[in-house]
């Protein structure tokens, strides 16, 4: 009884929230801040790893051919 | 189409330890690499290059791919679903771009090892061990972004799943 308790209170905490951040379900509140914080943060970061593989920082500009 | 609960238990442990698995590979990559950069003696320094090429491949990339599938089953079996949450959605990305960009280096990787075991190394071969070094701690930083998103899960439905929930709300 107190094993099913417990399984039932753990699946309720990793179960998602009726509403989810939507608190008036008949209305749609657009995109969070975090996703779109998340979202500048990826994109600035995506660009600096583009800028370096092109100006030959990264890996793939390396070819290693002054080892001996 | 939700899974059974013991089956879906196993699939989250599933995923948990593989995702554990990749930072402590990841981890280890970084020891070794600054092993690489730092080390004073050639034997020390080959070693650890040839020692981060076998972690890539035995380690780090089926520990990626095992953590992306065993997340996959998880999310598609459970309420929460691969495109319903920001949270979720936002982790399939980052893993999608964390593995492309591992695939991506696999050869340098490779590359480095071989040249470590054939000589002394050149100007190239240490920018390109500061690189390595540089790369495992932001792959560190990543993954640790990721747990942080399973754990907290922050709240916020993408239109689609907003959409699906009026659906079945609305029958």
């Amino acid at each position: 009884m107190t094993e099913t308790l417990c399984i039932a209170k753990l699946e309720h905490m990793n179960a998602p929230h009726p509403s989810d951040g939507n608190h008036d379900p008949r209305r749609y509140r657009g995109t969070p801040r975090w996703v779109k914080a998340f979202a500048i943060v990826g994109a600035v970061l995506l660009l600096i790893l583009i800028v370096l593989h092109i100006t030959g920082h990264g890996f793939g500009g390396h070819s290693l051919h002054g080892v001996h | 189409m939700a899974m059974a609960w013991p089956f879906r238990k196993m699939v989250l442990t599933a995923h948990i330890a593989t995702s554990v698995g990749w930072i402590g590979a990841v981890a280890a990559f970084l020891v070794l690499a600054v092993q690489g950069l730092a080390g004073s003696t050639a034997p020390s320094i080959r070693a650890a290059y040839v020692a981060m090429d076998l972690t890539t491949w035995y380690a780090i990339v089926p520990l990626a791919i095992a953590s992306f599938v065993t997340g996959l089953i998880s999310s598609l079996g459970t309420a929460w679903g691969l495109f319903r949450h920001y949270w979720v959605l936002m982790k399939l990305l980052i893993t999608l771009l964390a593995t492309a960009v591992l695939i991506i280096h696999l050869q340098p990787i490779e590359h480095l090892a071989a040249t470590a075991t054939i000589g002394m190394p050149g100007p190239d071969f240490y920018q390109a061990c500061t690189l390595m070094v540089f790369a495992s701690s932001s792959a560190i930083v990543v993954l640790l972004v990721l747990t942080t998103l399973s754990v907290y899960k922050p709240r916020g439905m993408t239109p689609y799943g907003w959409r699906r929930q009026q659906a079945e709300a609305h029958g």
